[in-house]
């Protein structure tokens, strides 16, 4: 199966530009354990640090290969997967393949992981996900 | 302990083989390697809930042309954008 690339994101409809005060909103949980890892990795943050000062145009490229290593890794894991939900999504009838791909389409992907779990969490409410034929299980 | 018995694509349960076949390889003399069976709980051990969910999203947005998720750095560092429009 040809692997599709990540579409372009969609324009947000009302504030195209972050502001720099929402950009730089803080989650404390998340600075905690950012603080913690720095902590125990000195050797990379000293690394990062430098590079940033020293070299910003080198560490915006740092910053991005790092992304672009997991894009593609995703990518990969994607393209494996695609098969057996391409398989799901064929034994659903035309009308609930209609509204799972109209579902997706409205939910922005920004919020992935939020969307992820409603949208799986309400279709499963849906639909029957029993084990079909050939499949058993058994505690 | 629950025991499932799941219909895997051939090509799907052959790289568990393969791995099995590798790390014969890796371990030998050593150790006996870990079956496919092994490797399989292995894997599947590796999600949670919340992965799996994921992992299913992004392949169903992959199957039927929907937008695919963007890095969320700025969701992440911000909870507030969690109720943004």
């Amino acid at each position: 199966m040809a692997l599709k690339t990540k579409n372009p994101p969609p324009i947000p409809e009302q504030s195209p530009v972050l502001s720099e005060e929402r950009i730089l909103r803080i989650n404390p949980e998340i600075d905690r354990r950012l603080d913690g890892f720095m902590q125990a990795n000195t050797k990379l943050t000293d690394y990062y640090t430098q590079l940033v000062k020293q070299n910003p145009d080198r560490a915006i490229r740092a910053f991005m290969l790092t992304k672009m290593f997991r894009h593609e890794a995703e990518l990969r894991v994607v393209a494996r997967q695609a098969p057996q939900a391409k398989e799901w999504l064929e034994q659903q009838s035309p009308e609930v393949k209609q509204r799972v791909a109209e579902r997706l389409d409205k939910i922005s992907p920004f919020y992935r992981e939020k969307a992820a779990v409603r949208v799986i969490s309400q279709e499963k409410a849906k639909l029957d996900f029993s084990p079909r034929v050939g499949q058993s299980m058994a505690a | 302990m629950m025991h499932i018995t799941v219909a895997l694509p051939d090509e799907v349960a052959q790289e568990y083989y393969t791995a099995s076949e590798k790390l014969a390889d890796v371990l030998k003399d050593v150790a006996p390697a870990p079956n496919a069976q092994t490797l399989m709980r292995l894997m599947l051990a590796s999600f949670t809930s919340h992965d799996i969910a994921a992992h299913f999203d992004r392949a169903l947005r992959n199957v039927t042309g929907a937008p695919m998720p963007d890095e969320a750095d700025t969701w992440v560092f911000s909870p507030e954008f969690e109720a943004a429009p």
